[in-house]
Formats: structure tokens, C-alpha cells, sequence
């Protein structure tokens, strides 16, 4: 029925390479091209019914071999162990104790106080927004900038300034209108505005003066640095 | 299908540091995979130890999982990885070498084996731990763990032709084993 055959490299005959195919036609996993291929072959080759049958023995024994194999003995509490001690398991546990931490923080609040102290929070942020907001309008250069969403001018020397929360809008306003600074975008994310410190682009010694002024004013502004050209 | 689900949404799970989910996946898969580990290395203690290592395998490494393969089909590629290794450590330390040895084994036809021979399925067994380790996993890929041609190819890292030829020589080997216990099966 077979030639001899000495290696896996060696081209397999016809009969042999349906019985090498048997065992997935016996455990259903062989795919439809194989099978057609081996249902043609025992239509003309009956013999192979018998094989069909030695393939199932097999299958059955090799069942039969593994069902005697009884499950592994604390297989589950060794793999805890094991990933407990994991690199990755530390990196998790770490996280999950910041997370636990800053929730007892927050535990230590009842849901009225949280619930207040969010208010007030975004009250401020509002506050400050509709303040400056009104400010951008009243100290944008004629023919020049407009708040966020609109067009910027392309030239001069910018900064990124976040400012106090009760820095109060008149004082701003004329200390804006004194150095000439005017805000043309803002708020961005964390608070900060963009502000045009001069139109025209400046060396570096007067950005640091006018970085300087606006830190100096320590009751309007909490942060100053200086910005690049484009938003 | 749903079972392959469950554990494609475990493995992605895994991926994000769920260890309960690793813990699911390990009861859903452990026996299949120790079964497999142990049928090819032999030894209960070293298949514990594999097992062990293959899902601490897939604990590191879930997030690698692409989906491509069925989960089983990757499973069993890690544990057949870990018991290639483990084999080949086993015999650079002894120098013993547990194919030629089951080889040997068979040859001699002990009082057991003569009690056997009364039971063809025993028979059939006995003269299958005379394979060698390569031919043991093939046929337990196929009828237990009930893989395809390409994700047999898959798993052992060989052209899907090659997954054949191996089949068809390890039934050969099994049939020259059960006739030299004095069953033929008139195959090849």
C-alpha cells in the first residue's frame, strides 16, 4: 500500500496521504477540500472503511489515555501565588492603591460637601471664564485678534498666563492696557489663556521683561511662559 | 462558539491586569492543557510546573494576543513551546532520553504487557507510550485537542504538509508497535 518512507521531507502516494488524512476526517476538524478529496477515495477504494475504523480506535485509546490523567493538584492557588509576585501584578497593585487612596480622600467628604465643592469649583472656572472673556473683547488690538474659535494673528510675541481666580476684572483690564499685552485666545486646558504681549516679534531679553511683569503681579496672574507664534 | 468568545473577552481582559480573568480562563483550560503538557513530557511534577508557567505566560503576555488563532490553538503553542524547552533541558542535564527509551521499553514484552495483550484498547495504549514524544503529540493534537491541520502547523511551527507526513508516520510507527505486540492491524 505505501513506499518506503524515511523522513517527513518525502512526498507521500496517493493512498497514504488519505491515510494521513483520516485522523481529521475522524475528528471532524478536516476542511471540506480534504474531505471531498477522502469521501472520493473510499467510494473507489472501499478498504479505506477499514481504516476509517483503525483511526477511531486511536482516537478512542488516545481519549481513553487522557481521561486517566487525574487534574492538577493546587494548579490554581500556585498560579496566584506566581502572579502575585509578577512585575506586572506590582504595577496593578500600585495603581489600584493611588485609585483607594484618593477615594478615602474623597470618603472623607459626605456626598453634600462633594457635591458642593464641585459646584463651587466649576463656579469659579465659569466666573472667571465670563470675566476674562468680556476682557479679551475690551483689550483686543482694533483689527486684530478675537477669543477662541476666531481668526489670530499671525505675527507679534505671545505667552501662556493662567490668572488668579478673584483677580478682579478692572484691574486687569488697566494693567493690560498699560503694558499693552491684550488676550486673543482662551481658556485652554488648565485654565490658561493666550496672550499677545507685543504685535511685533521681540528678542528675548524683553520677552523676559514682560514675562517678568506679568509674574510680578503676583494678585492677577498664577502662571506665566512665554508661547510660540502659533497657537 | 460562545465558549471561544468567553475566552477571546477573558485573554483581552488578561491583557489589562484582570487577574480574575486569568483565574477564569485557567479553570476553563487548565485540564486540557495539563493533559497535553503531561502526555508529552511524562512526568505529572514537570506538567504541574509547565502548567503553571504557561499561564503566567499568558498572564505577561495576553496583550500580544492578536486573535488571529483560536485561544486554544495559542494556549497549547505556549505549552508546547514550554515542553519543548523543558525536554530539551531535561536531556542536556541527563543525557537521557525518554524517546529511545519508551522505544526500548516496548521491545521487551514484560507480564504486564502479556496481561494486556487480552485488551486490544489496553494494547492500543500500551504500544502508544512507545511513540516517541513527537508522535504522541500529534495524534493527541488531533483527536483530544481536536486541532486542524493548519493550527497543528500553527502550534508546532511546520509547513501544514509537513503536520501530515508527521501523522502518517507516527500511525506507521503505532502499527509496527502493535504488530510486534502481536496485533496486526493490516495497515500500512
Amino acid at each position: 500500500m505505501s513506499k518506503a518512507m524515511t523522513t517527513e521531507s518525502e512526498t507521500l502516494s496517493e493512498a497514504d496521504e488519505i491515510a494521513s488524512l483520516l485522523p481529521w476526517y475522524v475528528s471532524g476538524r478536516i476542511n471540506a477540500t480534504d474531505k471531498a478529496r477522502v469521501d472520493a477515495y473510499a467510494t473507489a477504494h472501499p478498504e479505506v472503511m477499514a481504516h476509517i475504523a483503525l483511526a477511531r480506535d486511536e482516537a478512542d485509546s488516545v481519549f481513553a489515555d487522557n481521561a486517566a490523567i487525574p487534574p492538577p493538584r493546587d494548579g490554581l492557588a500556585r498560579l496566584q501565588k506566581s502572579i502575585a509576585s509578577s512585575p506586572k501584578a506590582r504595577l496593578h497593585a500600585v495603581q489600584a492603591s493611588v485609585i483607594d487612596r484618593f477615594g478615602a480622600w474623597l470618603g472623607g467628604f459626605s456626598p453634600r460637601q462633594l457635591a458642593y465643592a464641585g459646584l463651587t469649583a466649576a463656579l469659579v472656572l465659569a466666573v472667571q471664564a465670563a470675566s476674562i472673556g468680556s476682557l479679551i473683547s475690551n483689550t483686543a488690538a482694533p483689527g486684530g485678534y478675537v477669543t477662541a474659535g476666531g481668526p489670530v494673528s499671525a505675527g507679534g510675541t505671545f505667552a501662556l498666563v493662567a490668572f488668579q481666580a478673584a483677580a478682579p476684572q478692572g484691574t486687569l483690564s488697566a494693567f493690560f492696557a498699560d503694558n499693552g499685552f491684550a488676550i486673543v485666545d482662551g481658556p485652554k486646558t488648565g485654565g490658561m489663556y493666550r496672550v499677545r504681549i507685543s504685535d511685533k516679534v521681540l528678542p528675548q531679553a524683553d520677552i523676559d521683561a514682560a514675562l517678568g511683569k506679568l509674574k510680578a503681579r503676583t494678585d492677577l496672574v498664577t502662571f506665566a511662559s512665554a508661547a510660540s507664534q502659533t497657537p | 462558539m460562545e465558549a471561544v468568545s468567553d475566552d477571546r473577552a477573558l485573554i483581552k481582559a488578561i491583557a489589562g491586569g484582570d487577574a480574575k480573568a486569568l483565574e477564569r480562563l485557567f479553570a476553563r483550560n487548565q485540564t486540557r492543557v495539563f493533559r497535553y503538557l503531561t502526555r508529552v513530557v511524562r512526568n505529572d511534577a514537570i506538567a504541574e510546573e509547565l502548567l503553571n508557567e504557561v499561564f503566567l505566560g499568558v498572564w505577561q503576555g495576553a496583550g500580544r494576543y492578536e486573535g488571529r488563532s483560536e485561544p486554544t490553538t495559542w494556549l497549547i503553542s505556549i505549552a508546547h513551546n514550554k515542553a519543548v524547552s523543558a525536554l530539551r533541558k531535561k536531556r542536556e542535564v541527563s543525557g537521557y532520553d525518554d524517546d529511545a527509551a519508551a522505544e526500548i521499553e516496548d521491545a521487551a514484552d514484560t507480564p504486564e504487557v502479556t496481561t494486556q495483550k487480552i485488551d486490544k484498547a489496553a494494547q492500543m495504549r500500551a504500544a502508544m507510550q512507545g511513540l516517541s514524544s513527537e508522535h504522541r503529540e500529534i495524534l493527541d493534537l488531533v483527536y483530544y485537542q481536536e486541532q486542524s491541520v493548519s493550527e497543528v502547523a500553527e502550534i508546532l511551527g511546520i509547513p501544514e504538509a509537513t503536520v501530515k507526513t508527521r501523522m502518517f508516520y507516527a500511525r506507521k510507527k503505532l502499527s509496527e508497535l502493535l504488530k510486534a505486540r502481536g496485533l496486526d492491524r493490516g495497515w500500512p
